[in-house]
Order: C-alpha cells, then sequence, then structure tokens
C-alpha cells in the first residue's frame, strides 16, 4: 500500500473466479482510508470492468452474493465503512466454501 | 399416494427373500427421504450391537421425494448402514440415476440385509429381484464392474458397485456408480464387500406421479434459471477445488498431516491452476443444470489418466501428504476411485502414517521398502496399492487411522487426525471454530458436510479465529439445515439459490406429494432426524468422550500461514460443546432427554429389533 494524502493504494489479491474472470492475481486500487464497501467495489470496477456481471453486481455498488472481501485475510467485510492502514490489503473470493 | 411409492424393499442375501414392506404417509412425512428416511430405517433394521460386517447390518439405499421430479439437482440417493469406520450411524450420500431407476422400480428405499453365500449380482428391475453369479466379476476396478453389468443387463439399466478395496474389505471403501460418483465416506463399501455383494442393477418403468405437475413445471423451470446464475458460478467455473488457494491464503489448509495450516505448493495444485493447465472438460451429475464436476487429465510425460478432481479428493491426496504434483494428484485420485476408496480417508491414513514414518515408528521393514516420507507421490501411489490389496502395510492401514493407530500406539493415536474413527476434511479446525464444533459433534465423525458450520466462519457472522458460547447455536441450525437438504435431497451446491430455503422447499415438497408441508414443520424435520440420528449412536454406545478433536488440535498452536499462533484448548471446545448441547436442548451429558424424544414425535421410530 502506498499513501497520497488522504487516499491509499490497497493491493486487492483475486481468487477462484474473480481470477479467472480478471486474468490476473491481483489488481491495486485507490481508496480512501475509511471507505465504505460500495466504494470498494466501485474502484475494482473501474480497474477491472470484466468483473461486472460475474463478481460485481451491474449497480457496480454491490459484490454478487456469491463473492465476498475479506481483510488482511482474518476479517470479513460486513456492512459499512472499512478502516484501511497501512500494508492492509483485500482478498475478493466466493463466500461459499463447501466442497 | 404422490411423490412417493409408499414402500420399501427388503432384500435378504441370506436367504435370498424379498419382501415389500409399507411406508406410512405419516412416516415419509416425518422423515422426508434420503438421510432422514435413511435413519428411521437403520433404526428399524439394525439390532443394537450389530457388527457393521455381520450379515445382521442392513446397508440401506434411500431414494427421496424429489427424486424423478427432475427438479435440478434431484438425482440423488442417501446409503446408510453403521458404519465399519465409527461403529455409529454411517450416512453418505451420492447423485446418480441409479436413484431414478429406484424410484421408478416401485422402491423408496432398498434395504439389504444378509450375507450372499458368493459374489453376487443384485438386480432389481421393476420390483423384481433377481441374485446373479458375479464371481467374474472380482477384481475388477469401479468402472470395469460398472461397465461389465450394464453390458449384460437390459439396456437402461443403472449400477452402484464396489471395486477391490470393498471386496477385501477396506475399511473406508466406497460404492461407486454413474462412472465415478461415490458414496465415500464411513465405508458403505465395506458393508456390501461383508454381504458379497458386488454390484446392484436397477431398472424401473414406473414413474410415480407427482400432485401438482403444472406448478412443479414452473418450478422447475425457474429453479434451472437460478441455478445458472451467480449463486453456483464457482462450481461451474472452477468446481469445488476453487477452495484450495483461499485455505492456503487464509491458513485453514491441513498441510502434512495437519502440521501446518500452509503449503508452499498450494498454487500447484489449485483450482485456477487445474482449470487452467488440467481441464478437459465439464460434467453433469443426474439431472443437474449446474455442472460443478471438472475433468482433470495429467499433462507430462508419464501415462495419461484423467478423472473428477473436487477439493477434499485434492487436498486430502496432495497438501494432506506433501504433494504439489497436480499430475501426482490426479493420478492418485483416480486411483482410489477406481479401487472404491473414500479420497479423504485415503489420504487421511496414508499421512498419519508419513508422520509415524518420520517419527521412526514405522520403518522400511514395515512399509516393505518404502520410503514413506511427505511429498514422495511414488510412496503415496505404492502404499495406496497396498491399501486396496490389504497387502502389507496396506492391511494396517486399511483399517484407517484410528485403528492403525491402536496397533502401532507409542503415542501415534495423537495424530491419527480423525473423529469418531473418521478422517478430517480439508478444514483446519484451530482456524476455523464454528468448523472445529462441528467436526466434533457430528455423528458420523469429522464431517464437513453435516453441519456446513464453515459457512459462518467464512462470513462476518463470527470471529473464525476465536470461540464462543453461540457456536452451538449456529452449529445446531446449520445441521438441520443440512440435515434437510441430504433428506429431500437437494445438491448443497443449490443452497445459495433459494431465498427462503425452508419456505420454498416446503411449497415444492407440498407440489410433489400433496401433503401438507410448512417452512416450519421441515426446520423441525431436521431437528427430528438429527436427534434420531444422535439417537442411533447412543443405543450403538456414544459417549460424551466421543464428542472430541485430535490431540494435535487441542494441544499445537498452528505454526504457520496467516492464523501462526491460534490453537483451540480443550476447554474452548468444551464450552462450545456445551452451548450445543443447549442449543438442542440436551443434557449436559449430550444426551437426549425423553421430553425431547416425545415433542419431537420419535418415541415409535427408535423402537429397535432384536440381535438375531
Amino acid at each position: 500500500m502506498t499513501t497520497v494524502g488522504a487516499i491509499i493504494n490497497v493491493r486487492v489479491e483475486l481468487f477462484g473466479v474473480a481470477r479467472l474472470t480478471a486474468g490476473r492475481r491481483e489488481l491495486t486500487v485507490s481508496l480512501p482510508r475509511r471507505p465504505e464497501v460500495a466504494e470498494v467495489v466501485a474502484a475494482l470496477a473501474r480497474a477491472c470492468p470484466d468483473l461486472v456481471g460475474k463478481v460485481i453486481a451491474e449497480d457496480r455498488t454491490r459484490l454478487m452474493q456469491s463473492q465476498i472481501l475479506n481483510l488482511n485475510g482474518t476479517a470479513f467485510v460486513g456492512e459499512g465503512a472499512l478502516k484501511l492502514a497501512h500494508d492492509d490489503h483485500l482478498l475478493l473470493f466466493s463466500s461459499q466454501a463447501g466442497g | 399416494m404422490f411423490g412417493y411409492n409408499g414402500k420399501a424393499l427388503v432384500v435378504d442375501l441370506s436367504t435370498r427373500d424379498a419382501w415389500w414392506e409399507p411406508l406410512a404417509e405419516d412416516v415419509l412425512r416425518r422423515f422426508i427421504g434420503g438421510d432422514g428416511l435413511g435413519a428411521y430405517l437403520l433404526h428399524k433394521h439394525c439390532p443394537p450391537g450389530a457388527d457393521p460386517l455381520s450379515p445382521d447390518n442392513p446397508l440401506i439405499f434411500v431414494t427421496s421425494p424429489l427424486v424423478g421430479s427432475r427438479l435440478t439437482t434431484s438425482g440423488k440417493f442417501a446409503v446408510v448402514t453403521k458404519s465399519p469406520l465409527t461403529g455409529f450411524i454411517g450416512d453418505s450420500l451420492s447423485s446418480s440415476f441409479l436413484a431414478n431407476e429406484l424410484k421408478k422400480a416401485g422402491c423408496d428405499a432398498l434395504v439389504i440385509k444378509g450375507r450372499a453365500h458368493g459374489p453376487t449380482l443384485l438386480s432389481v428391475a421393476d420390483g423384481e429381484v433377481e441374485f446373479k453369479d458375479a464371481a467374474d466379476l472380482l477384481g475388477k476396478s469401479t468402472s470395469e464392474t460398472e461397465a461389465a453389468v450394464k453390458a449384460r443387463m437390459p439396456r437402461g439399466t443403472r449400477v452402484a458397485c464396489i471395486g477391490p478395496a470393498g471386496e477385501r474389505l477396506v475399511r473406508f471403501a466406497s460404492i461407486s456408480n454413474d462412472g465415478g460418483r461415490h458414496a465415500g465416506r464411513t465405508g458403505p463399501g465395506m458393508v456390501m464387500g461383508s454381504k458379497n455383494l458386488k454390484a446392484i442393477a436397477v431398472r424401473g418403468n414406473t414413474s410415480v406421479p407427482v400432485a401438482d405437475r403444472d406448478a412443479l413445471r414452473t418450478i422447475g423451470m425457474e429453479l434451472t434459471r437460478r441455478s445458472l446464475g451467480p449463486a453456483t458460478e464457482k462450481y461451474r467455473m472452477l468446481g469445488t477445488v476453487a477452495n484450495m488457494s483461499v485455505f492456503n491464503r487464509l491458513g485453514t489448509l491441513p498441510t502434512r498431516n495437519f502440521r501446518e495450516s500452509t503449503f508452499e505448493a498450494s498454487e500447484q495444485v489449485s483450482g485456477e491452476e487445474f482449470v487452467k493447465s488440467h481441464k478437459v472438460k465439464t460434467a453433469h451429475c443426474a439431472n443437474c443444470t449446474i455442472g460443478c464436476t471438472h475433468i482433470m487429465a495429467t499433462n507430462d510425460d508419464g501415462g495419461k489418466v484423467s478423472g473428477r478432481m473436487e477439493y477434499e479428493s485434492a487436498f486430502a491426496l496432495g497438501p494432506l501428504v506433501g504433494i504439489g504434483d497436480p499430475n501426482a494428484v490426479i493420478r492418485a485420485s483416480r486411483f482410489c476411485d477406481e479401487m472404491g476408496m473414500d479420497t479423504i480417508s485415503s489420504g487421511g491414513t496414508v499421512a498419519w502414517a508419513m508422520e509415524c514414518f518420520d517419527r521412526g515408528l514405522l520403518t522400511k521393514e514395515d512399509t516393505g521398502g518404502v520410503e514413506l516420507r511427505f511429498g514422495d507421490d511414488e510412496a503415496v501411489m505404492a502404499v495406496l496399492e497396498a491399501i486396496a490389496a490389504r497387502d502389507g502395510i496396506g492391511n494396517l492401514l486399511a483399517d484407517g487411522s484410528r485403528m492403525a493407530s491402536e496397533v502401532v500406539g507409542q503415542g501415534s493415536g495423537d495424530w491419527a487426525m480423525q473423529v469418531k474413527g473418521l478422517e478430517m476434511p480439508g478444514y483446519e479446525p484451530r482456524s476455523l471454530k464454528t468448523m472445529a464444533l462441528g467436526l466434533a459433534v457430528s455423528t458420523r465423525g469429522a464431517c464437513h458436510n453435516r453441519s456446513s458450520a464453515y459457512e459462518a466462519d467464512f462470513s462476518s457472522r463470527v470471529d473464525r479465529l476465536k470461540v464462543d458460547d453461540e457456536r452451538g447455536r449456529i452449529t445446531m441450525e446449520g445441521e438441520d439445515f443440512s440435515v434437510v437438504l441430504d433428506s429431500l435431497i437437494w445438491c448443497k451446491f443449490l443452497r445459495k439459490a433459494f431465498d427462503d430455503f425452508y419456505g420454498e422447499s416446503a411449497h415444492i415438497y407440498e407440489r410433489i406429494t400433496g401433503m401438507s408441508m410448512t417452512a416450519g414443520e421441515l426446520k423441525l424435520a431436521g431437528e427430528r432426524i438429527n436427534n434420531l440420528k444422535k439417537l442411533f449412536n447412543i443405543r450403538e454406545g456414544w459417549s460424551r468422550e466421543d464428542d472430541t478433536l485430535p490431540q494435535r488440535v487441542l494441544r499445537e498452536k498452528l505454526e504457520d500461514g496467516i492464523a501462526q499462533g491460534i490453537g483451540l484448548s480443550q476447554s474452548d471446545l468444551d464450552m462450545m460443546i456445551a452451548g450445543y448441547y443447549r442449543a438442542r436442548g440436551w443434557t449436559e451429558d449430550g444426551l437426549v432427554p425423553d421430553s425431547k424424544i416425545e415433542s419431537l414425535d420419535l418415541a415409535d421410530a427408535i423402537a429397535s429389533p432384536a440381535l438375531a
């Protein structure tokens, strides 16, 4: 993560459907330090429009119900704002773990 | 009657008798089908204390009200028996066209008792039973057996069979059908083998009517549409093996017999890599529109092998035994399928043996010269072959890690990664605390599917790295949800396609059977069935000590990955188990009180037959 004023660049690791759809293993998105989830999703949609329809809902503010974001591999992202700190990164993968 | 035949076919292989037993509407409505009806029939047909390998132990194939409806994912059966691996209820499910044929042949369930005098092929054609000699099928792999049976039977016949592992009484032998689908866990193939039953061939011509065909057609189209939506995208694009890279990143990928929770070569055996470099085609289960099955092929210079690849097989024959070569994983998985062995228990037992070798408890003298080291794919194949043949070290390992550790002793039970005798699936319990509870209390042993407790851990509902007393209620709700899925029977991969699972499923049940069913009644049926399964285990000697986890999980903290330093203490596990018993309304010792039996209308269902 790099910081430019109030905006930080956050690495987003992609897994499964997101990785295959994007054709890459990670993205970097620019976010405010306390972004709403909708802002994160919108930034992802801008960084990789191919994700829209498969991973990101058409309105570009929500993930598909089958997808989930995780902060640093420990905390799953629910509703509301995220608090991002230096070296934070996000993981994007399917919310269904079964198998 | 709609949606059911209202009867079970009972076959005694010892006497070569067969007869029909009625199944009352009240019984069908209370226990639904699949897993639930199977648990009911197991209580009825299995005498208390029966040896799982004795003729007394029934092997029960059960269909469901959904079978024959043509709804997506509806072609499934449950096989229920007393498990030779756990000594408790053993229930496995498989997608299968055999389920459709069983129902068309007049059976809601096929109860097989006794033991044939010689190798036998049991034929059920429109309810007519024949016992055919199967001596020529002995030694054949599962695919060879299925092909050979189909070749001698009329067109449209469907087959369930065992491979050499079932014949040789490997304790985690599976039952194979539909060219490689397996009812794998808890060892039903060993029970089938103990009955000298090599294969079952089923054909039927009578469709079971449904109460409201027009409504069902509309429902079917809508479900098909949903089954092709985002809720199943992961399964359609990658299959279950998509879990691999995510689990590794989250520190929940059991590696080298659960010594580690990440695997340095996980990307090589990840779903993304399999799809990119090994996938040859997608396959569909019976009546399924999702198509989660991905056929993978080797791409190295060795002999060409292809087969289904699921996460659990890839984990157990990959990271768990330290193998990072996808070609080796494909070969080992296909070998287990062809021999008819559960891949999870196969990998789990080999991983236990590898650790024994590492610690000097097993030597090359014991292994027939095999240097049984983590990461050696040739050693893995050699030992799998020995297990399937019950040859040398394989004879020890063919009884599973718990029994093998009882023979080897010297503390090796501490790293036998099993619960109630069933080897652990690919979910690290120390970094998935709700799953840890689900694995500990499951009636069939270490099973991820009977509680789906991982769902909470992979969400913002809980902190997966910490414990709290809410996990009991969450696990109970997951178990009841799962057993309703397994009784109706829906595929679990369809679960997110429902907006209101209980409400929609109850509505569909009514449209199929014509019997009234509310969401609340269906949910209650889930609780009833799970209590019935628990009551079977109690009858067979279950005690509080059986609900636990391997000592490694309770004594050692994770040393790698994102969950480094995280453990699970005995007291934390006990706290969660106590919360689970409270949520269930059981005693502090985990027993089912009479008041619960009465409120769930179970008194008649637990009346038992006498031992012969």
